[in-house]
C-alpha cells in the first residue's frame, strides 16, 4: 500500500490524473497506472487509448508495481520558478520491473547518501491546493528501508 | 504513399544577424526590423522579391507577431506563418522554407526568429502548470541525468565534458554578435555555481534576446538575378519527432533518424562534413548529438573535446562561433543563426574564428518535446 507522508485535508485530486490514479478521497492511497499494448507487447507509462509504439488501440490499462529501482538521479539546486518544495532535491530515474523509467523527487534521502541501485517504494504527497480547495496530490520516490 | 519528387535546388540568398544578450532598450520589433535589415542588405534584395514568410519563437508575443513584425517592410499580401517548435523553432522554419522552394511552390522564402528568453531554468509546460510540483519538468536537471549516465557509461571525466563550455567561450571570444565574449578556463566553468549535478552554471547556455533572420531562393531565380555571386545550397533539411522507447524497445533516436535522411538526401555521409554546429544547450548536448550524427563513434564524443578535434584548428570544428553555450540561445533565432554561421564559415568571412576547410557544414538542432532537426549546407 503506498503511503502518504503528508497529511492530506479536503478531497484529494491527483496533479497528473492519467499517470497517479487515487484509489481514495484523502489522497493516502494511489497507484501508477501504465498502458499494455496487445499487438506489440509495449507497456509504456500512463493512460492511452492508443498504444505510443504501434499506435494501435488493443490496449488495456495495468496497475504498475510500487517498487523499483532507482538507476540515475540529480541534486536539483536551482529549482524551477513553480516549485514549492525544498532545495537541493534530489530527482531519480525510477526502473520499475514493467520495464518502464519514472522520473519524480526522491525524498526521504540525504544527497550524501543516494546511490544508483537503490530500492525505492512509491509515496503520495500533497504538494499544494488548487483553486476549490482540493489537495493536489503528486507521487514521489522514498527509500525502501526508511 | 508519398511520391518522390524532383526537388529543385535551393540557394542561401541571404543572411542576416542581431547580437545576441539582453537588450532592455530595444523591443522585439525592434530587433526583428535590426534582423531583417541586414538580411534584405546582405542579399541585396528588396520585401517584394519575398513570396513565403515564416516567423519562428517560443515564448507568447501577442497573436500574429510575424505578421506584426513585418508590417514595416510592407504589405505584400504573402503568406505569413509564426512556427514554435521549441528550440528548433529556427530550424524548422528553415526546413519549412526549403521544401516548400525545393517542391516548386514559392521562389524566395523570408525566414527571420527573434526571442526574449525570461531569466531563470527552463520547464515546457505552462507556466502554472501544476504537473511542475513532480519536480522533472527540468530541462538542465534532465541534462545533468543524461550526463551522469554518459559519464557512467563510458568513464568520461567531468573535466572533457565541461571543456565543451571552455572551448565555445573561446570561440565567443572572437565573435562580435556573441553574448559572452569572455574567455574562461575549466577552473572557471567547473568553479561555477551547481545548476543540477554535475552541472554547473557555466555548461548551461544563458537565457537571452536576439534576433536572425535568412532568405532562402531557388538557385534557378538566385543564378537569374544576381551577378554571378557564388550559391550556397540547402542539399537536405530534415525534421523528425521522438520515437517510442522503454527498457526493451529501443527505437531510432530522432537525431539518427534526420541525419540519416538528410545524409542520404544530400548525397553525403558523415565523413564528408567540415564543420557543425549543433545544439549545446549543456555541454553534454554537444558531446551526445555528435555522436547520434554519426560524426565520432558512440561512446568517443568526450575524447574528441579533449583531443581538441571540435576546436577551431581541429579536424570537425563544432559550433565555431560560441554555440548556445556563449553565443546565447534567444530559442527563436538559435537555429537560423546556426545557419548564419554556417554560411560565414562557408564564405571565408568569419575573420578570427574562419576554419581552414570550410565547403560542406552541418547544422543539428533539437527541441523539447523529442524534436531534432538536420540541415546540411554546402558550396
Amino acid at each position: 500500500m503506498t503511503k502518504l507522508s503528508n497529511s492530506a485535508s479536503n478531497i484529494a485530486v491527483s496533479v497528473i490524473p492519467h499517470i497517479l490514479k487515487l484509489l481514495d478521497l484523502n489522497g493516502r492511497i494511489g497507484i501508477l497506472q501504465g498502458t499494455n499494448c496487445t499487438d506489440c507487447n509495449a507497456i509504456s507509462i500512463g493512460v492511452n487509448r492508443y498504444c505510443p509504439n504501434c499506435t494501435s488501440q488493443n490496449v488495456s490499462t495495468q496497475d504498475l508495481s510500487k517498487k523499483g529501482i532507482l538507476t540515475n538521479y540529480t541534486i536539483v539546486r536551482r529549482a524551477a520558478n513553480l516549485w514549492n518544495g525544498p532545495v537541493p532535491y534530489i530527482l531519480g530515474e525510477v526502473l520499475l520491473p514493467e520495464g518502464i523509467n519514472v522520473t519524480a523527487e526522491l525524498i526521504n534521502c540525504s544527497p550524501t547518501k543516494v546511490y544508483e541501485g537503490m530500492k525505492v517504494d512509491l509515496t503520495l504527497h500533497k504538494v499544494a491546493q488548487d483553486k476549490n480547495n482540493n489537495s493536489m496530490i503528486v507521487f514521489k520516490w522514498i527509500p525502501s528501508d526508511s | 504513399m508519398v511520391k518522390p519528387i524532383n526537388r529543385c535546388p535551393v540557394v542561401v540568398a541571404g543572411i542576416g544577424l542581431h547580437p545576441f544578450g539582453r537588450f532592455p532598450e530595444k523591443s522585439t520589433a525592434d530587433m526583428v526590423k535590426d534582423a531583417v535589415q541586414s538580411v534584405l542588405d546582405d542579399s541585396h534584395l528588396s520585401y517584394k522579391d519575398v513570396d513565403i514568410a515564416y516567423y519562428t519563437h517560443v515564448y507568447y508575443q501577442g497573436i500574429s507577431p510575424g505578421e506584426r513584425y513585418l508590417m514595416p517592410f510592407g504589405l505584400t499580401g504573402i503568406p505569413i506563418l509564426n512556427i514554435e517548435n521549441a528550440c528548433s523553432s529556427g530550424t524548422t522554419g528553415i526546413w519549412q522554407a526549403y521544401w516548400s522552394i525545393a517542391a516548386g511552390l514559392f521562389d524566395c522564402a523570408l525566414v527571420i526568429g527573434a526571442e526574449r528568453v525570461p531569466k531563470g531554468p527552463v520547464v515546457i509546460t505552462e507556466e502554472d502548470d501544476p504537473q511542475q510540483f513532480i519536480g522533472d519538468d527540468h530541462m538542465m536537471a534532465q541534462y545533468a541525468m543524461k550526463m551522469r549516465k554518459y559519464m557512467s557509461q563510458h568513464q568520461a571525466p567531468v573535466e572533457s565534458i565541461a571543456e565543451v563550455s571552455v572551448k565555445a567561450h573561446s570561440n565567443a571570444s572572437k565573435n562580435q554578435f556573441a553574448q559572452f565574449n569572455k574567455k574562461f578556463s575549466i577552473e572557471d566553468v567547473l568553479g561555477s555555481r551547481m545548476i543540477a549535478d554535475p552541472l554547473t552554471l557555466f555548461q548551461c547556455c544563458p537565457t537571452s534576446e536576439g534576433a536572425a533572420a535568412t532568405i532562402l531562393m531557388s538557385a534557378e531565380k538566385f543564378n537569374r538575378i544576381t551577378n554571378g555571386r557564388k550559391p550556397i545550397y540547402i542539399r537536405s533539411a530534415e525534421l523528425a519527432t521522438s520515437q517510442f522507447i522503454n527498457n526493451e524497445i529501443k527505437n531510432q533516436d530522432q537525431t539518427e533518424f534526420a541525419a540519416g535522411k538528410a545524409y542520404l538526401n544530400a548525397g553525403i555521409k558523415p565523413d564528408d562534413i567540415d564543420l557543425v554546429q549543433v545544439h549545446d544547450a549543456a555541454t553534454i548536448g554537444e558531446i551526445l548529438q555528435l555522436e547520434l550524427l554519426g560524426l565520432i563513434p558512440k561512446g568517443e564524443g568526450w575524447k574528441a573535446t579533449k583531443e581538441g578535434r571540435t576546436s577551431l584548428s581541429g579536424d570537425l570544428p563544432v559550433n565555431t562561433d560560441g554555440g548556445l553555450q556563449a553565443m546565447g540561445h534567444p530559442f527563436g533565432a538559435s537555429g537560423i543563426r546556426m545557419l548564419h554561421e554556417i554560411v560565414t564559415q562557408i564564405r571565408r568571412e568569419a575573420g578570427e574564428r574562419q576554419i581552414t576547410k570550410a565547403d560542406t557544414g552541418l547544422i543539428q538542432c533539437s527541441g523539447a518535446g523529442g524534436i531534432s532537426t538536420v540541415t546540411i549546407v554546402s558550396n
